[in-house]
């Protein structure tokens, strides 16, 4: 009888399985739920969940006029390359996803990508800057910009609501953030109708002292300092820039994007202005709405991973009804052809499977930072 | 008949690959198994390495990743650098492999060379700090070279690696090891473990015997580190950070240090087991945390006790001859 029991079982469990496969619809998401990186992916959670809510309340999704029932499937990635490539085959070739979301570092999202390439999945990679990851292949899209985009962003601010001709660059030459933001911010300007006039460089973090550059600075006609260098650099930087006498306008990335950039600026970052992903003030009714909604369910306001993860959610989500079918190809095409309204703007993709989006500029005013304006790709 | 006994262990590994091909074509198990093993066998390489240093010589030795990135750096600069893999003809491409593969032998054998000097004049902890911060200094190094990718990592490797290669190099590092360990080099070794003072006294070269095991440990982790390279396809210099080393440290002491049996279930079963409670979602390395203190109170010698599997014994074979003073009897 027991035997008897066990064969039935097993069979129960197999035709289940059967069931379970068919006509269903599956996401699959790689985030760090475990490990150092685990605050970030309990924040891209939130994300996810708050756009399931938003667009799947009864966890359904509508295919070629078949609504199918949704499956969301966490998968911890540790933040480790090599546990990200085991999530991804999971994913892939145990669970049977139409789709992957995540992770949120580059270091992860390059170990996932070529499994997801080769298997013909889409991917929205959260939080990857580096350019190389949507270079693995097709199928790979991010849902954050990348590093030199924000160059540009800045020199199209400068010139555009600054309207300044003549910049200045601070830069730290043995940074990759800082080198690239550096030669698409020169890049960018020089074709909008301006002019870099001065270029300082230093070499490493570990630099204290910036005078000798700052004294080139001041005898060069520049209206404009670009200082793409992260919170602590920029922080003695925006001090000694002014107690050098400098009063230009400061400008930078989102490597001031921290509240600690106060404690070491010391109130000399007043009207200093930087590029970000989002700001929770942004005025477009859509962030807004998205805002109030976090705030609604997670009494808290949202931080680029939570808005990052929310698009990348509704991305997929969008471009499989858009496809009309599970196939990958078509899933990836849909993808290609987005141009949703989110909380950060009207996403659209290049060539190179980047968003073309909006960066919000912020500025430092009395100490806390204030929404100034949207610039657009 | 004695010749084809001792082929029993190659061809039992020959057809555990057979049979896994056949399983996948079938379409029993999935790719998701299979790269699994993949990092299982080369997680029990690095692991035998370890035992090596570890486990027979008693040095300490928690820098082992260091040896795992040299190794699948420089044999992703030859494949990726040196040659570009993906143009070349398809008979060339396992020529290639082969040769970063020995790249990988000697540069990460180098490394051992080069931590193993040290460890002449220093014991444990002593020890144990320098190779933790060789480690380290490897990490450092490899974030200013921008050739392989600094701190963003190294990209575009191609992913070469099959079961196959794996399961070959996993082969030679057990049969090295097994004749290593069995012979009056691997002795000489125990014997320091056991005693330095007194091996030194019975004429044992103990610095030799020292510098060839951080030498060897580190070259077959360097091998791994290579075929890990070529699975992953990308590499990033904080997957060889010190908490990549204390794995290799766990999967010894867990499986049982005294034993290559251990060395190499405890890296297999504590590769699988983190993938087989994703069902637990959250509470995953909780569960897998528990299981590992449980362990270690209640089997403290580790899964497999001090035991080894019967192949990984030689039989010495022994003739009248060779046993001086039998004939006396």
């Amino acid at each position: 009888m027991r035997k008897f029991l066990v064969v039935v079982g097993i069979i129960a469990v197999f035709l289940c399985s059967g069931a379970f496969a068919a006509d269903e619809v599956r996401i699959g998401i790689v985030l760090p739920i475990s490990g150092q990186a685990a605050m970030y992916g309990a924040y891209c959670k939130t994300g996810i969940e708050l756009a399931l809510k938003e667009l799947a309340p009864d966890n359904t999704i509508t295919v070629g006029g078949k609504k199918l029932p949704l499956t969301i499937i966490y998968e911890d990635n540790e933040n480790k390359p090599e546990i990200t490539a085991n999530a991804y085959r999971k994913l892939i070739d145990q669970d049977e996803v139409t789709a992957i979301i995540g992770p949120e570092s580059s270091s992860t999202a390059l170990a996932g990508a070529p499994i997801a390439q080769s298997s013909g999945i889409p991917v929205v990679t959260i939080f990857p800057t580096n350019p190389k990851v949507t270079q693995v292949g097709d199928y790979i899209f991010r849902a954050c910009f990348i590093d030199p985009f924000q160059g540009a962003v800045m020199a199209k601010y400068a010139y555009n609501d600054l309207k300044v001709t003549k910049a200045a660059v601070l830069y730290n030459n043995g940074n990759d953030f800082s080198k690239g933001l550096t030669e698409f911010f020169t890049k960018t300007f020089a074709e909008l109708g301006g002019k870099v006039v001065i270029t300082e460089a230093y070499g490493g973090s570990d630099i204290r002292d910036f005078n000798a550059q700052f004294n080139n600075i001041k005898a060069s006609d520049a209206q404009v300092l670009f200082m793409p260098n992260t919170y602590f650099e920029s922080g003695l930087q925006m001090q000694q820039a002014r107690s050098a006498g400098i009063t230009l306008p400061l400008i930078g990335g989102d490597g001031w994007d921290t509240p600690d950039l106060v404690t070491i600026s010391n109130g000399s970052e007043e009207g200093a202005a930087y590029s970000c992903a989002f700001s929770h003030e942004a005025t477009t009714p859509q962030a807004q709405k998205f805002v109030q909604a976090y705030r609604a369910a997670y009494n808290d306001v949202p931080n680029s991973n939570a808005v990052l993860s929310y698009e990348s959610l509704s991305i997929v989500y969008r471009a499989i009804e858009a496809a009309g079918s599970l196939d990958g190809a078509a899933i990836r095409d849909a993808i290609a052809k987005t141009k949703l309204e989110l909380p950060s703007g009207v996403i659209e993709f290049d060539s190179d499977r980047n968003p073309k989006k909006p960066a919000v500029i912020v500025m430092y005013k009395g100490g806390k930072t204030s929404y100034v304006t949207t610039v657009n790709p | 008949m004695k010749g084809i006994k001792s082929y029993i262990p190659a061809l039992g590994l020959l057809v555990f690959y057979l049979v896994c091909i056949q399983l996948r074509q079938a379409g029993y198990i999935k790719n998701y198994w299979i790269q699994i093993l993949m990092f299982a066998l080369i997680n029990a390489m690095v692991t035998l390495g370890l035992y090596l240093i570890n486990g027979i010589t008693g040095q300490f030795s928690i820098g082992q990743a260091g040896f795992v990135s040299v190794g699948a750096y420089s044999s992703g600069a030859v494949t990726t650098l040196l040659f570009n893999f993906s143009s070349l003809s398809a008979a060339a491409k396992p020529i290639v492999f082969l040769l970063s593969i020995a790249v990988a032998a000697l540069v990460s054998g180098f490394c051992g060379y080069l931590i193993g000097r040290p460890s002449l004049r220093l014991k444990g902890d002593y020890l144990a700090i320098v190779t933790l911060a060789f480690g380290e200094i490897l990490r450092a190094i490899i974030r200013c070279i921008p050739q392989v990718g600094g701190p963003r990592g190294f990209t575009g490797l191609p992913r070469y690696s099959t079961l196959g290669w794996i399961i070959v190099f996993f082969g030679l590092t057990v049969w090295f090891m097994r004749n290593y360990i069995h012979s009056s080099f691997g002795r000489a070794c125990v014997s320091i473990r056991e005693d330095e003072l007194a091996s030194e006294t019975m004429g044992i070269d103990t610095t030799k015997y020292k510098v060839q095991a951080f030498v060897i440990g580190a070259t077959m982790a360097g091998v791994a580190g290579a075929l890990l390279a070529h699975v992953l396809g990308f590499l990033h210099p904080d997957q060889f950070n010190y908490a990549r080393s204390t794995d290799f440290l766990v999967y010894l002491y867990a499986g049982g240090a005294g034993t290559m049996s251990g060395a190499i279930v405890g890296a297999c079963v504590l590769t699988v087991l983190p993938e087989m409670l994703r069902f637990l979602a959250g509470w995953r390395l909780v569960i897998y945390g528990l299981l590992l203190v449980l362990m270690m109170l209640y089997r403290p010698t580790g899964i497999c006790g001090g035991r080894e599997f019967p192949f990984l014994v030689p039989r010495l074979k022994r003739s009248p001859e060779a046993i001086g003073g039998r004939h006396d009897e």
